[in-house]
């Protein structure tokens, strides 16, 4: 056995989630669970940054690898916990007996993330992505309006399930030709049809986590009908964790095959524009924010079909600075939504006059969401089109960028309700003391990051030698 | 040869009643015959004890556990099936994929070990040879694995006790996930 202090990080969000059970089962109120599960929060990211320059191996040699690629993403992981256990104080949308549940999965399913960015053994990984797809499956299936509830989580699990199981074959492909499921030892064999068939399908199952086309059914029902603080979640941690796995699992194809780079340039390019083309329609902002999921996700794979070093450092840039961003507009749902109704474009109406913070906190997350400058959303938009243009994929940035500009409008669409359309309804809304901490964090990041990218930039450069 | 042949032939059969009819109860019935052909296919393959393993698990569990779902939830609805279109389609594209995998496998070198001898094979999946590499180098996965189960078990009673609140009454017509 390695080091176990490198474990530290995961087995602090793994104590978190035992504190959430034990307080669960021995019927505490919701209120001290959520005291509790936001201090265990904030240790978990604290851990998670204060091991950032860990590296080695807790574990058997080969099976679990910390670097710098993991430890920063688990940052992502831990923070996108912590900001969705902070604003779920008064979960409106999660069914009343179940909310002393609801931090228990969170946290598991944080636990399962973590483990999946550091596995580098396939039976490991997957289990790891089990691990946080069930939590994620059981927190959709908890809310409040149970038949839309159960839609959802049963849209999620069998989409999920479907995809589980094409990973499996395609991982016993890969294990077929390799006969190992070390990532180590997969890598130094020589790259035959069947292994680009292997790694193309295995990757589907996380290429269904970040909700790319064509593996992007389940998000608009499963956005539109899980609680307000499960899709907070589900749109901010799980797409770190799912960057970080696919990045991994690209580099066993290395050196790139032509027909793997090809299927993902047309997944990329789908997937931008399915994503922003069905958002123009919808009016449920959860649907709109699904659709946009999509996108964005067609954004990150153009920073991983670069197959260069920048790309793949500004594939996890983007995913970091995509927690806080997507957090910002979720922060607004989870208030508007707080009796369990999902906000539409009429009820965001007037919104600046009814909470001038919460309209703020709108704006800074679709500015992000669109890549408007100073938000961390440009800079991530800029480092990922210059790693594109670095690998000669110029019309894979125009279409970046044609998609872009198609988005704009219902991102400014949204925004435009919110501070020019007169509110039918002008009582002010009450933001919680907690909440509103949590939209000023939401926003401080996103602007830090995008004034101030170098740092972070810095972070996700080394993370992506490591795992070259 | 023909052994092997047969055992496929088998588990091609119950795939394909699994998939055909109507009566989903017949069609769980072919799924434990597709299962059964694969433990029998792990027998040829003389690894005695993954073929107990996918007796016990998927002919005794996941076929039962089927059976026990459709006994509980409301049955004698039948949704009406999909489309010629779309059925004409996915059969397109599964045998697209299926001549396309066919091919890539047929053509592919698995290496030494093909040559395996069967008395090697044996130890190789011996139950020892299995728990010393789910003690040692997969522990990490053995151990994750109880935690999986945990989340789901306690997720399943999350789910289901619904002695709440009448907040929706249409939920009974539907099972959860």
């Amino acid at each position: 056995m390695g080091d176990l202090t490198l474990f530290v990080p995961e087995a602090v969000v793994l104590l978190g989630a035992i504190v959430a059970f034990v307080l669960s089962v021995i019927g505490s109120s919701y209120r001290v669970n959520w005291i509790a599960s936001v201090i265990m929060a904030i240790l978990g990211v604290a851990m998670s940054i204060a091991w950032l320059g860990a590296a080695g191996e807790p574990f058997f040699p080969g099976i679990y690898r910390v670097d710098a690629f993991s430890q920063l993403l688990k940052v992502g992981i831990t923070t996108g916990l912590f900001l969705s256990v902070l604003i779920a104080g008064n979960p409106g949308s999660v069914r009343e007996h179940s909310r002393i549940d609801f931090p228990m999965f969170l946290f598991f399913s944080a636990v399962g993330m973590m483990m999946m960015v550091s596995a580098t053994e396939l039976i490991t990984l997957y289990v790891a992505l089990e691990l946080s797809a069930y939590g994620l499956y059981i927190l959709a299936a908890l809310n409040k309006r149970q038949r839309e509830g159960s839609e959802a989580a049963a849209k999620y699990v069998l989409f999920g399930a479907a995809s589980s199981a094409v990973t499996l074959f395609g991982i016993s492909l890969i294990f077929g030709v390799a006969r190992s499921t070390l990532l180590s030892e997969i890598i130094a064999t020589q790259p035959t049809p069947l292994m680009v068939i292997g790694v193309l399908l295995a990757l589907s199952g996380v290429l269904f986590k970040l909700a790319v086309f064509p593996f992007h059914a389940w998000a608009p029902d499963t956005y539109q009908g899980a609680p307000h603080e499960a899709v907070t979640f589900i749109g901010t941690a799980s797409k770190v964790a799912a960057v970080g796995v696919i990045a991994r699992l690209l580099f066993l194809a290395i050196p790139a095959h032509d027909s793997l780079v090809n299927a993902l340039l047309v997944l990329c390019v789908a997937s931008m524009t399915v994503g922003n083309l069905a958002a123009i329609v919808q009016n449920d902002i959860k649907r709109v924010l699904a659709y946009s999921t999509v996108a964005q996700a067609g954004y990150i794979l153009i920073g991983l079909v670069s197959f260069s070093s920048m790309g793949v450092a500004s594939a996890i840039y983007y995913a970091v600075i995509y927690v806080p961003i997507v957090f910002c507009a979720f922060l607004v749902v989870c208030v508007l939504g707080a009796d369990g109704s999902n906000p539409t474009k009429s009820s965001i109406a007037g919104l600046y006059q009814r909470s001038p913070l919460l309209a703020a906190t709108l704006l800074v997350g679709m500015f992000g969401l669109a890549g408007i400058p100073p938000t961390s959303g440009f800079m991530g938009k800029w480092f990922l089109f210059s790693a594109a243009i670095k690998s000669d994929l110029l019309w894979l940035v125009l279409i970046g960028a044609i998609n872009a500009t198609v988005s704009l409008y219902y991102y400014l669409r949204i925004i435009k309700e919110a501070y020019l359309t007169p509110p039918a309804d002008e009582t002010a809304i009450k933001v919680s003391p907690a909440t509103a901490i949590a939209a000023g964090l939401g926003m401080t990041l996103v602007l830090v990051m995008g004034i101030y990218p170098r740092l972070l930039w810095e972070l996700a450069e080394a993370a992506a030698k490591a795992i070259n | 040869m023909i052994a092997a042949g047969l055992v496929m032939l088998i588990s091609v059969a119950g795939a394909v009643v699994a998939v055909s009819v109507k009566n989903i109860v017949h069609a769980i019935f072919g799924l434990g015959i597709a299962l059964g052909g694969l433990a029998l296919a792990f027998l040829l393959l003389s690894t005695p004890f993954v073929a107990a393993m996918q007796v016990l698990i998927y002919i005794g569990g996941i076929t039962i556990a089927m059976i026990f779902a459709v006994m509980l939830s409301s049955t004698g609805k039948h949704e009406p099936g999909e489309g010629a279109r779309r059925r004409v389609l996915a059969g397109i594209v599964s045998i697209v994929f299926f001549i396309a995998m066919a091919w890539v496998v047929v053509g592919s070198d698995f290496g030494p070990l093909m040559e395996l001898a069967p008395e090697d094979m044996e130890s190789a999946w011996s139950v020892q040879a299995i728990g010393r590499a789910l003690l040692n180098d997969f522990n990490v996965a053995f151990e994750l694995l109880s935690v999986v189960l945990l989340v789901a078990i306690v997720g399943a009673i999350s789910i289901a006790s619904r002695h709440d609140e009448g907040e929706d009454p249409a939920i009974n017509e539907e099972g959860g996930a």
